[in-house]
């Protein structure tokens, strides 16, 4: 089979050249045509359904919005989870399907269910919406509008109704978030005081604004032949014509509503605000991403919009961003290009020296980016994009890629020059070198395939962090055992059409001077050599429990974010005053250079962050204007200046971290344990009982009980005997609690496209404190009016902030890292003492999850997989060589090569995580393929008659040019990610430290230890 | 093979247990820890903050105050006329209008004409009067004669009896012509005087004078008109004898003095108010509007406001004693207890719960739990609960 392909490639020269030239072109194509982000996207397949409940508390949405959904949910298929938050006016229920669904059909699904539920929620109370079709990465611009002289209403009016609309448009953006400023609304603040004296209830004004807001069409009457449609026209369309309303006729005199409101332009009640620079409110938006939709593209796109809108926007107004991830998406591709370069550089570098021949290096040369091409062919056909672990798979393998091609060449030029081929005589000889080669080279791309298989295996965020970088190893390194299959020996016929001979390789005939009297020595002592490895594996092994482990590095993404979260009761306003406080002191650092604060949230459809949460955006000046050394290092200082301020928990994270961390569980800390359970007093104080518990038990830090309470309430209750002495019902006082104090929307004011809300409310004196609520007054049957407190009892209460539910049941959540101790332990301890030291009502239970259930899934995985793979190339090393001992001899060399990763680990400081051990993965198939090298040539020289001794020793020396070569090919080409500083080179340091420091390790023991130990199991060799 | 093949597997296990080691642990967030171990330390009820944490978030520190707490409520009300100065003109016989001597708006003094009214009844009654009158002339001379001519002894005792008692008769009816109805149809006692004077054709017209000074608010008749018993003909009012009338709800009255300062604004003047007195409250609770009427004095600048015009009427009454308060952003909430901050040394604020009593002007009462000494963050209280709530308050995130 393979011969075959050799045979019909040599055949057809012409057709490769042409084969590989349009690979080439296509490839181009793909990668001009390839989506570029900066990350992979780890967000779930996610729908999320938002219910905008004005003014209602959080046990009402819950109750009467959050439920009816919930329960529509039940049973769909592929779902894995589904969660929701009710908080103060906005229900958000997030449900969560498997990987493996398709967004749209996954939105469908909940569409159709949504429909079922929307006849269960109230009437009025409020309409569930799909969420965008965004992703944690879906952020992707954002602006502010400056405009000097302009109100922060009529910004936002502008942000509205022209920025918004024509962003919209822009392919490949979802949608757009009005964040910050003033809606404007046509205001009809009542006087009750003049409603009284007039004596004109709620009812009548409500009912007199709605029925005086109407057009109609009266069809068309025919005039001379002619059609003439009729309309009526009877919309508002100023705040005259409000004012003009008549409410009731008194005496013949009507009564308007100017007489006895405040008809005005004023802001809608707003959950959130935009604040930056010192210079107090801004007007901004939030430009989402269509999931799947190329990053760089749409922000192009969209900046080329954002000219043609600031041309049309009127003078002085324009749109500027402050958050753009374009910037981030080029840093993190740009730090892998850079090492793609430098380490392809490195590589061809080494192929020249070991080489020796231009020609060959060439040949070697160009196979490389041959092979990227094809990766990039398949990225493009299995819809992966670009970004930083994808292409970061083309940099670790850029040094395997070659093998194929150099073995080829090797053997080609070897045969060429050991025959002395004259000049036109070759291509037979090409042939059969090629042909003699190709089993070993399919073997070895095999098994470095093989190797990455566990990483296709992943699940979850680690499974989308990483399969694209085993996804495009692989890729790659298909591309090139096609190319040193095809296209290398066809390119030896045209190179080498006159023979080739060897010059003598002044650098591999010293490295074999010293090399060969070491492995004397070495193969005199054989037993010590073998008890210092041993001993060395052993010690390394011993480093591990003191390496620090994580998950997966934190990716820079050049932007900091700082989440500020104030008490629970904090308003809106304070919230804002803090952060605006808050700004000077960050703007004082010379390495910022904007912050921008986003208080509470943003229209329906973000984040649904409470108002007691302010999330500040600090841009940072590129690294070079730092005074300080280090990011860990400013974020210290600024955690310092910050924590002047009492009574608010600072969270510095990263504007995408914090929201994928969001979007992925919702807690960030290693262990979440989650109490289920009914009445969320009991979760409250059962949460804190548990809370203590888990403080005390060792290796416990940064316990935090979730915040489900502590947002004081004002509760008017009814009191029913005395209404029915009134003659009244509940209704007629809630109204006036829903309209005077909350106010509601009567209709809308259309205003050419733009449409505004006519909201009517008491105005702010009458209605803004307890006592003057107390004193509002409802209209009795009787004609008369009495205050609110005669007929209801007005208290204080703290309640409820907001109601989480996982799976259609209440929870609270307590969440702590572990530090010091394993996490299993851990939890096994808590999970006791909990049982012991709480006690829990019937109905009540407790989950542990977090990221301990990542990492249990992630070793469970690994723990099948990994052995499997093993087992794997023990198999093909097995039906390669025929013999389990020599098969057993190179499996050795994959604990030998841990040796130098965990060193080198343990050395740079480095964490041991995802990355790290991805190094291991790697590391393990150069390790195998150096020891398939060495042994099959060792077992050559011994079936050529050669003693064990000679066989070992020459098959060594000759040898050694291939095992350097490969070791230095892989090792070198990471060098670039070891040393870059670029964004996203933190993901991949660990990676290419291990590989590094396992290739010195296993490169040596493949040098001396393999050479030592070949003697023992070849002397008992056995036959099979 | 048996034995290699079970060592291949121990060394296999071996090279997976190493792999199983490599595998990542749990995320350590560098970014993701909170400031926690940079704050100042605390426990339980108290707070520990800095001094220049203190200055820089400008809380305020001091006693608690002592007053004689101003207290209010208010009620709506109008601008009424005190009743002692409307006079209603009406007509107690039927009639036509002869004559009209004022519009609306004219101010009148008293006794100035206002109309004059013809009537047959009046005619009638005049002639009566007049009738009564000669005859009750008549009966007086006829008594006189006969009084003289008894003194000479020339006529019988009965006669003279007779005489008298005619002439008693006559008197007692002119009497009741006179004063009954002449009075009562609005003639005085000059008009009676002058009415053998006047024209024989007058004698129908009665003219109306005013019945006090004042304006003329209403005038419902017009030249000719033909008026009934029933009909208001007019009325004068004297706007600067003004009472302010409120409706207080039942939830006040236990606060409702006479004598009670109150303050009063008027919707058609903003920006003006005036002080006055309770003057009278009406014993009875009126059913349809749940309120007690309250008359109200204008102590000054009553000529400003005009009858019927809306008012809102602010009661103030104090608190017999002085008492002991706090601005209300210096008492916080948990849900159950209210609370204080103590300033209890340079950096620590201990909690202590607090019984509150009546808010006014964004003061509260504090009834007990806290000593006249005591130091107590007076300002921006709320950043030290925050404070004190933080380690329970957790990431409070749109998780």
């Amino acid at each position: 089979m393979i011969k075959k392909i050799i045979d019909f490639a040599a055949r057809q020269r012409l057709l490769v050249i042409v084969f590989t030239f349009l690979l080439i072109v296509v490839g181009f194509i793909s990668l001009k045509k390839i989506s570029i982000d900066a990350f992979p996207d780890v967000s779930p397949v996610l729908v999320q359904v938002f219910t905008e409940a004005k003014g209602l508390a959080p046990e009402e949405v819950e109750k009467l919005i959050t439920y009816p959904i919930e329960v529509a949910m039940n049973g769909l298929p592929d779902i894995r989870e589904v969660k929701s938050i009710s908080s103060f006016g906005l229900s958000v229920v997030s449900v969560y399907f498997e990987d493996n669904v398709n967004i749209y059909f996954a939105r469908q699904l909940v569409f159709e269910r949504l429909q079922q539920a929307r006849g269960d929620i109230p009437e009025g109370l409020g309409d569930p919406e799909l969420g965008p079709i965004t992703s944690g990465l879906g952020q992707v611009y954002q602006y502010y509008l400056e405009g000097r002289g302009y109100s922060l209403m009529e910004l936002r009016e502008i942000q509205d109704w022209i920025v918004k609309f024509q962003l919209r448009t822009v392919s490949g953006v979802t949608g757009v978030l009005s964040f910050g400023g003033e809606v404007k609304q046509y205001q009809i603040r009542l006087d009750p005081v003049l409603m009284q004296k007039y004596d004109i209830t709620l009812d009548e004004v409500l009912d007199v604004v709605k029925s005086n807001n109407r057009n109609v069409g009266g069809n068309f009457i025919v005039r001379h032949s002619e059609e003439y449609l009729i309309r009526g026209l009877g919309w508002v369309s100023s705040l005259k014509d409000i004012e003009n309303i008549k409410v009731v006729r008194r005496n013949d005199i009507p009564v308007f509503i100017r007489d006895i409101a405040e008809v005005t332009f004023g802001p809608e009640i707003r959950r959130g605000l935009v604040s930056m620079n010192n210079r107090g409110e801004v007007v901004s938006g939030i430009v989402l991403k269509l999931l799947g939709e190329n990053t760089s593209t749409v922000i192009e796109n969209v900046k080329k919009k954002v000219e043609q809108i600031n041309a049309m926007l009127p003078e002085g107004v324009q749109v500027i961003p402050y958050y753009d991830q374009a910037d981030l998406v080029k840093k993190a591709t740009d730090t892998v290009k850079d090492a793609l370069l430098e380490g392809g550089i490195l590589v061809v570098v080494i192929l020249l020296l070991f080489l020796g021949d231009l020609r060959s290096a060439f040949i070697v040369t160009i196979t490389l980016p041959i092979a990227a091409l094809t990766a990039f062919i398949l990225m493009y056909y299995m819809d992966m994009s670009a970004n930083l672990m994808s292409l970061g798979g083309l940099a670790i393998g850029i040094g395997m890629m070659v093998d194929g091609s150099i073995v080829m060449v090797e053997n080609i030029v070897r045969h060429l020059s050991e025959r002395s081929v004259e000049g036109g005589k070759t291509i037979p000889v090409i042939l059969q070198a090629a042909r003699e080669v190709g089993r070993p080279i399919v073997f070895a791309i095999s098994i470095i395939i093989i190797v990455f298989l566990p990483l296709f295996t992943l699940q979850d965020v680690e499974g989308k962090l990483f399969s694209p970088m085993a996804f495009t190893i692989s890729f790659a390194m298909l591309g090139s055992l096609v190319m040193s299959l095809t296209f290398v020996p066809v390119l030896c016929t045209f190179f080498f059409s006159k023979g080739f001979k060897e010059k003598k390789n002044v650098l591999i005939r010293f490295l074999q001077s010293v090399y060969i009297p070491l492995l004397e020595k070495v193969l005199k002592r054989r037993v010590q050599v073998t008890v210092v490895a041993v001993l060395l594996l052993i010690g390394s092994l011993a480093l591990v429990p003191f390496l620090g482990t994580e998950f997966v590095p934190i990716l820079d993404e050049g932007t900091l974010s700082v989440r500020v979260t104030f008490a629970p009761s904090t308003s809106l306003q304070q919230a804002a005053e803090i952060s605006q406080e808050m700004e000077p002191l960050l703007m004082a650092f010379p390495e910022v250079e904007y912050v921008i604060s986003r208080v509470g949230r943003a229209e329906v459809g973000g984040d649904p962050e409470p108002v007691n949460n302010s999330e500040i955006y600090i841009i940072l000046k590129p690294e070079d204007e730092w005074t300080v050394g280090s990011k860990t290092e400013l974020v210290d200082k600024m955690r310092r200046k910050l924590s002047q301020f009492p009574g608010v928990l600072l969270n510095f994270t990263q504007p995408i971290q914090m929201r994928v961390d969001e979007l992925l569980s919702g807690v960030k800390a290693q262990l979440a344990i989650k109490l289920f359970g009914e009445d969320l007093d009991v979760l409250t104080r059962k949460g804190a009982e548990i809370q203590s518990v888990v403080s005390s038990i060792p290796g416990a830090a940064d316990v935090q009980l979730e915040q489900i309470t502590g947002k004081p309430q004002v509760q008017i209750e009814v009191n029913r005997d005395r209404i029915a002495r009134m003659g009244m019902n509940v209704d007629e006082v809630q109204e006036v609690i829903e309209t005077a104090i909350g106010g509601s929307t009567v209709g809308q004011v259309f205003k050419g496209q733009k449409r505004f809300d006519i909201f009517v409310r008491y105005k702010k004196p009458f209605r803004d404190d307890v006592e003057k609520i107390k004193n509002i007054l409802i209209s009795t049957p009787d004609g008369g009016r009495i205050p609110l407190i005669q007929v209801a009892d007005v208290r204080l209460i703290v309640g409820p902030k907001q109601i989480s539910r996982d799976n259609s049941q209440r929870r609270i959540s307590i969440q702590c890292n572990v530090e010091g101790r394993d996490m299993g332990g851990f939890v096994a301890e808590a999970q006791k003492r909990i049982a012991e030291e709480v006690a829990l009502p019937p109905g009540y239970y407790i989950t542990f999850g977090g990221q301990f259930e990542n990492q249990q899934r992630a070793m469970a995985r690994l723990a099948l997989i990994v052995p499997l793979t093993i087992l794997l190339i023990f198999i093909m090393l097995f039906s390669t060589f025929n013999s389990v001992r020599n098969a057993f001899l190179i499996i050795m060399n994959v604990p030998f090569a841990l040796i130098g990763g965990i060193l080198a680990l343990y050395l740079s400081g480095l964490y041991l995580s995802v990355p790290a051990s991805v190094g291991f993965i790697a590391l393990f198939g150069v390790a195998v393929l150096n020891g398939v090298v060495m042994v099959s040539y060792f077992n050559q020289l011994r079936d050529e008659g050669l003693d064990l001794h000679d066989a070992v020793v020459t098959g060594a020396r000759l040898r050694l040019r291939p095992v350097l070569m490969t070791a230095l090919v892989a090792s070198l080409g990471l060098i670039p990610l070891l040393f870059s500083t670029g964004t996203g080179s933190e993901v991949q340091r660990p990676l290419a430290t291990v590989v590094i420091g396992g290739l010195v390790s296993s490169t040596l023991l493949t040098l001396f230890v393999l050479p030592a130990l070949y003697g023992w199991f070849e002397k008992r060799r056995v036959e099979f | 093979m048996r034995v290699k093949s079970f060592v291949v597997l121990i060394l296999a296990a071996t090279a997976v247990a190493a792999v199983g080691l490599l595998i990542p642990g749990c995320e350590k967030t560098g970014a993701g820890k909170t400031d926690m171990e940079l704050k100042d330390k605390k426990h339980g009820d108290q707070v520990v903050l800095s001094p220049e944490v203190v200055k820089n978030i400008g809380l305020t520190i001091g006693q608690p105050m002592h007053v004689i707490l101003k207290q209010k409520f208010i009620a709506q009300g109008k601008v009424v006329v005190n009743p002692d100065y409307v006079a209603h003109l009406n007509s107690l016989v039927t009639g036509r209008v002869r004559k009209i001597y004022v519009q609306i708006g004219d101010y009148v003094k008293q006794g100035d004409p206002l109309f004059e009214l013809e009537s047959l009844e009046i005619a009638n009654i005049t002639a009566d009067y007049i009738r009564a009158k000669a005859e009750y002339n008549a009966q007086k001379a006829n008594y006189e004669r006969i009084k003289a001519l008894r003194a000479e002894d020339i006529k019988a005792e009965k006669d003279l009896i007779t005489a008298k008692a005619k002439y008693e008769r006559a008197a007692a009816e002119l009497k009741a012509a006179a004063d009954r109805k002449l009075h009562s149809l609005g003639f005085s006692d000059e008009d009676v005087e002058t009415m053998f004077s006047t024209k024989e054709h007058r004698r129908g017209i009665l003219l109306v004078k005013s019945p006090i000074s004042g304006y003329v608010t209403e005038r419902n008749i017009e030249l000719g008109q033909l008026i009934q018993p029933d009909t208001d003909i007019m009325k004068v009012i004297d706007n600067t004898r003004i009472w302010v009338e409120a409706g207080v709800y039942e939830k006040d009255y236990s606060h409702l003095k006479i004598g009670q300062p109150v303050t009063i604004t008027a919707t058609a003047l903003p920006g003006k108010n005036y002080k006055g007195k309770v003057i009278k409250v009406n014993k009875e609770l009126q059913p349809e509007s749940r309120t007690f009427k309250v008359f109200i004095k204008i102590e000054k600048g009553k000529a400003e406001l005009i009858p019927n015009m809306f008012t809102t009427v602010t009661f103030e009454y104090t608190t017999p004693d002085s008492v002991m308060v706090l601005p209300e952003e210096a008492v916080q909430f948990d849900g159950s207890e209210y609370f204080v901050f103590i300033h209890a040394d340079s950096t620590t604020f201990v909690r202590r719960d607090v019984t509150i009593g009546e808010k006014m002007d964004s003061l509260v009462v504090i009834k007990e739990g806290l000593g006249s000494t005591d130091q107590v963050v007076l300002r921006k209280a709320f950043l030290v609960k925050s404070e004190m709530e933080k380690g329970s308050f957790g990431e409070g995130g749109g998780d």
